[in-house]
């Protein structure tokens, strides 16, 4: 796979989360599609993905680092993100600012399983308490992890389901101390801030006041679901009316290179929403380009 | 909160989210499991006052995530389990069986399996999602279909699909028929695939159980798609008992003897004229028509 120039994201490119029906969205409609994210996870495990037609520009996403975690990611892990990145040619990294595994200092449930001393492996980005231990924590993994890659890391706010004992500051907050003490970019996931929203009890809107925006590269567009006492992340439907205002409300503030639509876990999220939901975006560019 | 205490908490959220046992352990006495856990008395005070049932949903989230493969074949269930806005939950009350670990690391088709088994439990406890079971049990046997019709088990096809109708009756009788590519019929108690395409079309609004349904599922070898058919009695027996092996006199004589005693040859014949021009069996071997 060639790289790129970075021109391609010069402007904001309006791009959409692998999946096997996007990739087909794509190779039908490829002037629909200015790139493709695709988790290093993904190709971990089937390399093959990256040979996908059209060739389009790819943003490798990641769920590895686990960059707010106790347990340093492995080194092997770290080369093979970084052999993708210079694989795909992507502009950056994006990364959550999440944890994935954790230290066991204590047997598990089955610890035949583990070897000894092997970290929880939660198997999904988990928002981390958040307080000054972790932001030195997470200071100290970006800087580790960014000498390691031929592009930077960007992270990604992560959607807060419960309030994790140990947090002594809001997420737009800790997200800001952690821009104060490193150069980092971020990538703005817009429903997750809309889930952290309800469990933070704050407006969307005036919390972007509060949220450093000026350091937003990226940004996740995707769906949100209400359901049994809460309020979820959902890529298998689209983003609700909320999402797509404070889209526009952001980007009146700031241009983004690149805005990614999340519609990933549903093989059959219908191509019709697809292709409505581009246009959206691209409407939203145009109305605060204007 | 300390810095080991910073870490020990993210140890104990970690293990929240990998061990539904002693999640639960939490929830039932959360005082004594954090007791036996050796944490501070700043910690312990902080776990006190976490929402564990909300712990509980995001780990029934988690674990409805890393199903997102069921969206391949069983997009209804899916949509339906979200329409009744039970997804998490049923997937939270599945974490333990999910996370189990001698079930752990098995191909997809054994956890898709797993899946359903728990489901239709789930469902026998919940009869008010009845409506999930139909449309689970609808798309699990075309699911099941696609495995066969992908397997090393390709069917052997019957040949043969000449004029039955100038058979002589004595002739017919000798003939063997087969189905024309795996067949299997349930019973259901409304039409599956109305339901299923409500679902996914988005009008389902409701759930009302009918009469008992016999529903024939085909698969078609030549084109790979699957066909239902809503079918009687009388035929659901006769195509149960049409294995290739056994010839038309045998196949006839099988329904007699479960219930069919007083049927009229004349019944059987249109039966086997019938399927046999519909292209639903054929014949094992080659035969002429004989006048």
């Amino acid at each position: 796979m060639g790289s790129f120039g970075a021109e391609v994201f010069a402007k904001p490119s309006v791009g959409l989360a692998y999946s096997a029906s996007v990739r087909d969205f794509a190779e039908r409609y490829p002037s629909d599609v200015d790139h493709i994210e695709i988790p290093f996870e993904l190709l971990r495990h089937d390399p093959g993905v990256i040979g996908m037609r059209p060739k389009l520009p790819i943003i490798l996403h990641c769920a590895s680092l686990s960059v707010a975690g106790t347990e340093p990611c492995d080194d092997n892990t770290i080369r093979e993100i970084g052999a993708w990145a210079h694989k795909t040619g992507s502009p950056w990294i994006g990364e959550h600012l999440a944890f994935i595994t954790a230290s066991r200092t204590e047997a598990g449930p089955h610890p035949e399983e583990y070897a000894p001393g092997e970290p929880y492996n939660i198997g999904y980005t988990v928002s981390p308490i958040m307080n000054e231990r972790t932001i030195n924590r997470v200071v100290c993994a970006l800087a580790a992890y960014g000498v390691r890659f031929p592009v930077p890391i960007l992270i990604e706010n992560s959607p807060l389901y419960f309030d994790a004992p140990g947090t002594t500051m809001t997420q737009a907050n800790f997200i800001s101390r952690i821009c104060d003490r490193t150069d980092v970019s971020l990538l703005f996931d817009l429903a997750h801030f809309v889930i952290t929203s309800r469990l933070e009890n704050f407006d969307p809107f005036e919390e972007l006041e509060r949220f450093p925006l000026h350091r937003v590269v990226e940004i996740h567009v995707s769906g949100i679901d209400d359901q049994n006492g809460g309020c979820w992340d959902n890529h298998a439907r689209p983003a609700p009316e909320l999402v797509h205002e404070l889209l526009r409300e952001v980007l009146d503030r700031v241009t983004p290179r690149a805005i990614t639509l999340e519609y990933n876990w549903s093989s059959r999220f219908p191509e019709a929403w697809l292709s409505e939901e581009l246009a959206r975006v691209r409407g939203a560019i145009r109305a605060a380009t204007k | 909160m300390n810095a080991p205490s910073t870490d020990k908490a993210e140890e104990i959220l970690a293990r929240c989210l990998t061990d539904p046992l002693f999640l639960s352990a939490l929830i039932v006495d959360r005082a004594a499991t954090i007791r036996g856990i050796g944490l501070d008395v700043g910690t312990r005070a902080k776990f006190a006052k976490l929402d564990l049932a909300r712990v509980r949903k995001f780990s029934g989230f988690i674990g409805k995530v890393q199903h997102n493969f069921l969206w391949d074949h069983f997009p209804a269930t899916r949509q339906l389990l979200n329409f009744y806005e039970i997804e998490i939950e049923v997937f939270a009350e599945y974490r333990s069986i999910q996370l189990s670990g001698a079930l752990k690391a098995q191909s997809q088709p054994v956890k898709i399996r797993r899946f359903l088994n728990f489901l239709f439990e789930y469902i026998m406890i919940h009869p008010e999602y009845s409506a999930v079971r139909t449309v689970a049990r609808y798309e699990e046997t075309v699911w099941e279909h696609h495995q066969l019709m992908h397997s090393a088990d390709v069917p052997i096809l019957p040949r043969g699909l000449g004029k039955l109708k100038e058979t002589s009756w004595s002739h017919m009788l000798r003939l063997v028929p087969m189905h024309y590519g795996p067949m299997r019929i349930e019973a259901f108690d409304c039409n599956p695939a109305t339901l299923v395409a409500s679902v996914l079309d988005g009008t389902f609004s409701g759930y009302v159980p009918r009469a008992k349904l016999l529903i024939a599922f085909r698969s078609d070898p030549a084109s790979g798609l699957i066909r239902t058919f809503e079918i009687d009695e009388l035929t659901a027996l006769l195509l149960s008992c049409i294995d290739g092996r056994r010839a038309i006199r045998s196949v006839i004589a099988t329904a007699r003897k479960r219930v069919l005693a007083t049927l009229p040859p004349r019944t059987f014949r249109t039966f086997f004229e019938d399927a046999t021009a519909s292209g639903i069996i054929g014949f094992a071997e080659e035969f002429q028509s004989c006048g």
